[in-house]
């Protein structure tokens, strides 16, 4: 009988033991992702820089990976996630894990090139899926608590020689979120989910099956050409969140066509269009609209010398390079989309040009808004002017553009640009 | 005096016991890994697809240039997300991807605000399946005294019941809070902000001259951009 009860307990000691052994292990981990920063479009070492945001000292230079999804993850099988958090702003992360009961500690960090809270994320143009990045194997410590994680250290993605593309496009759209969108209600409630595709393009050219050379924006999908397109942010995925936020705060009915881009075409062509060249209006206003959102993300309405283009490196067009309404605006240049800009740049800025008083200065937000304080329809000063009333075809080339924007910007909230309007040639005639 | 006899054959007991049911369970340990875990739901999909090999000529490469080893990740990997559906009434915000799912047995702390459910870390739909002192708002478990509205109809006219966003805490939702976001609101962009990551020594770069600028305005890669609304 006492063998008995010997036995008994001791099955049961035994049973108790192996339960503890079998019990998943469990801690905390810490650690800090950055990458090497590589975009351009930086205010350059030796220009007034009050303003910027990015400056070339930061150029080349480790940054933070800041608030992105970060996963622990079973080194053996990484689509087996034991722990998720997202990073700081300095790039910090602090996770609890779990391994169930897999038996084993070898785990890797990883980052989902996703946004902290999915305002966007990087996909695969060619199967949809969110890319990753995965650290090397390391051992989990079990038993370690929240106040003292296991620090598994510093992860770098990319370097100066050798670029992280995806990261830096990350950052590129996580600044435009974090620095500019962010202080938007309207953007707070729809900016997000937003897809960005890459790499659409297999080689930077048009060829057959390349649906995207360089970077487009439709819906609130993004879709980026090439992996060098990553370290043009001004010009490329911020001016394609430009016009997601252009989309979403609008709220159009119809597009743009192929039709209406190219002034004075009105045969159907390639979507195109250049900053300073002639460009049908509402063309015009659409692509200037979005890359002076983008210049919001890199320069505060205080900024001494903002600076756009389309290209690498320090941009080098000046934002505050107003025209005399007397002087200036030769040819074409109320159709220029960087005229367009310019003139938006102006609306939100508080900072004095050089040739005319610019005492307006409309808080950001509600550059925003009045695109969506457009009345619905096709007429005048209307969210789909450019269409005929049934929306079966592109009529007026000419409609929503930056006029229709002013009058908008007045009926909405009573700022009256006209002077402004008249220093940057008259984008919208 | 037949203590030492008794011992002797009782240690052989425990021992056998041990053995057996070390054995044992050591074999079920082995045939029931995280998959069968986490994955009993049938919610989930393959999280991730590999895509074929890079066709381009271009030189990207995500893998992590680490000071002690060099992995060696696949190019291009890809994870396919799975969003919990939300009603489309409500802000479409911070949906929970449930592709991957970690577990949480034992009282482990589930991040991304998300609750313990049946042993995986899951989007709530109820107070009670969040910790003590949360409660659960649009599929998120949040401090319970940080909760301003839990749908939008409990906002006024005009104004979406939001999430503040992700604490950089385990649990997520250290500092997260619901609130009525009025969509006729807002301020400036913050003002500028110094790069708070320390920063490794910093190779020469001298500024670059007009020249430089020149070559590069030249070389700039885009002369089109496009946009397909």
């Amino acid at each position: 009988m006492l063998k008995r009860f010997i036995c008994i307990i001791a099955v049961i000691a035994c049973f108790a033991l192996n339960v503890g052994v079998a019990r998943a292990s469990s801690g905390y981990v810490s650690g800090t992702v950055r990458f090497t920063q590589m975009q351009g479009n930086y205010c350059p070492t030796g220009r007034d820089c009050t303003g910027a945001r990015y400056l070339e000292s930061a150029f080349e230079q480790p940054a933070a990976l800041r608030n992105i999804q970060v996963l622990i993850v079973d080194a053996s099988d990484t689509s087996t996630v034991w722990g998720q958090g997202v990073s700081s702003s300095s790039g910090y992360f602090n996770i609890a894990w779990n391994n169930g009961s897999a038996g084993t500690l070898a785990a890797k960090i990883q980052i989902k090139y996703r946004h902290q809270d999915t305002r966007f994320e990087i996909r695969s143009f060619t199967s949809n899926g969110i890319y990753f990045g995965t650290t090397a194997t390391f051992t989990l410590a079990n038993g370690t608590t929240s106040g003292s994680p296991q620090a598994s250290g510093t992860y770098t993605w990319g370097s100066a020689a050798s670029p992280s593309y995806l990261s830096n496009l990350y950052d590129g759209a996580r600044r435009m979120w974090t620095d500019s969108l962010t202080s938007s209600g309207l953007m707070g409630s729809k900016f997000t989910n937003i897809q960005i595709k890459a790499w659409s393009c297999a080689d930077g050219k048009d060829s057959p099956g390349c649906e995207c050379a360089t970077s487009c924006a439709s819906g609130s999908t993004v879709k980026i050409g090439t992996a060098t397109m990553a370290l043009l942010p001004q010009s490329r995925i911020m001016h394609e969140l430009g016009h997601i936020v252009s989309s979403l705060a609008s709220e159009r009915a119809g597009g743009f066509t192929d039709a209406s881009y190219n002034y004075p075409l009105t045969a159907p062509g390639p979507v195109s269009w250049w900053a300073t060249l002639p460009e049908w209006k509402a063309v015009s206003f659409e692509e200037g609209l979005a890359s002076y959102y983008a210049d919001t993300a890199l320069y505060t309405p205080d900024a001494v010398v903002p600076a756009t283009c389309v290209g690498a490196g320090s941009c080098w067009e000046w934002l505050e390079d107003s025209k005399s309404s007397t002087f200036g605006c030769p040819g074409d240049e109320d159709r220029w989309p960087r005229s367009v800009e310019k003139y938006l740049w102006d609306v939100y800025d508080s900072a004095e040009d050089s040739n005319y008083a610019d005492t307006v200065e409309v808080v950001f937000w509600k550059t925003i808004n009045t695109l969506y304080h457009y009345d619905p329809g096709t007429g005048d000063h209307q969210k789909d002017e450019i269409w005929n009333s049934s929306f079966s075809a592109v009529d007026n080339f000419d409609g929503q553009s930056a006029y229709d924007f002013r009058w908008n910007l007045q009926n909405s909230y009573g700022f009256d640009t006209s002077a402004l309007y008249q220093h940057n040639c008259w984008p919208g005639g | 005096m037949k203590e030492p006899n008794t011992f002797g054959r009782r240690s052989i007991v425990v021992f056998a016991c041990f053995a057996v049911l070390g054995g044992v369970l050591a074999w079920w340990s082995a045939s029931s890994g995280p998959e069968a875990a986490f994955r009993s739901n049938g919610d989930d999909v393959p999280s991730q697809a590999p895509l074929p090999p890079p066709q381009r000529g271009n030189h990207v490469d995500e893998s992590i240039v680490q000071a002690r080893s060099v992995p060696s990740e696949p190019k291009y990997p890809v994870l396919v997300p799975v969003y919990h559906p939300r009603d489309k009434s409500e802000w479409q915000g911070m949906l929970v991807d449930v592709s991957s799912i970690p577990p949480c047995n034992g009282g482990t702390l589930c991040g991304l605000a998300q609750a313990c459910i049946d042993d995986a870390c899951r989007p709530c739909e109820r107070d009670a399946q969040c910790e003590n002192g949360e409660a659960c708002v649009l599929d998120h478990c949040l401090l319970a005294n940080l909760v301003e509205c839990r749908k939008t109809k409990d906002c006024r006219s005009g104004e979406i019941c939001v999430l503040s966003g992700y604490a950089p805490g385990p649990r997520g939702n250290e500092g997260m809070r619901s609130y009525c976001l009025d969509e006729e609101s807002g301020t400036n962009p913050p003002d500028v902000e110094p790069e708070p990551e320390p920063v490794a020594a910093a190779p020469v770069h001298s500024p670059r001259s007009d020249a430089f600028r020149r070559l590069e305005k030249l070389v700039a890669t885009p002369t089109r951009d496009e946009l397909q609304n």
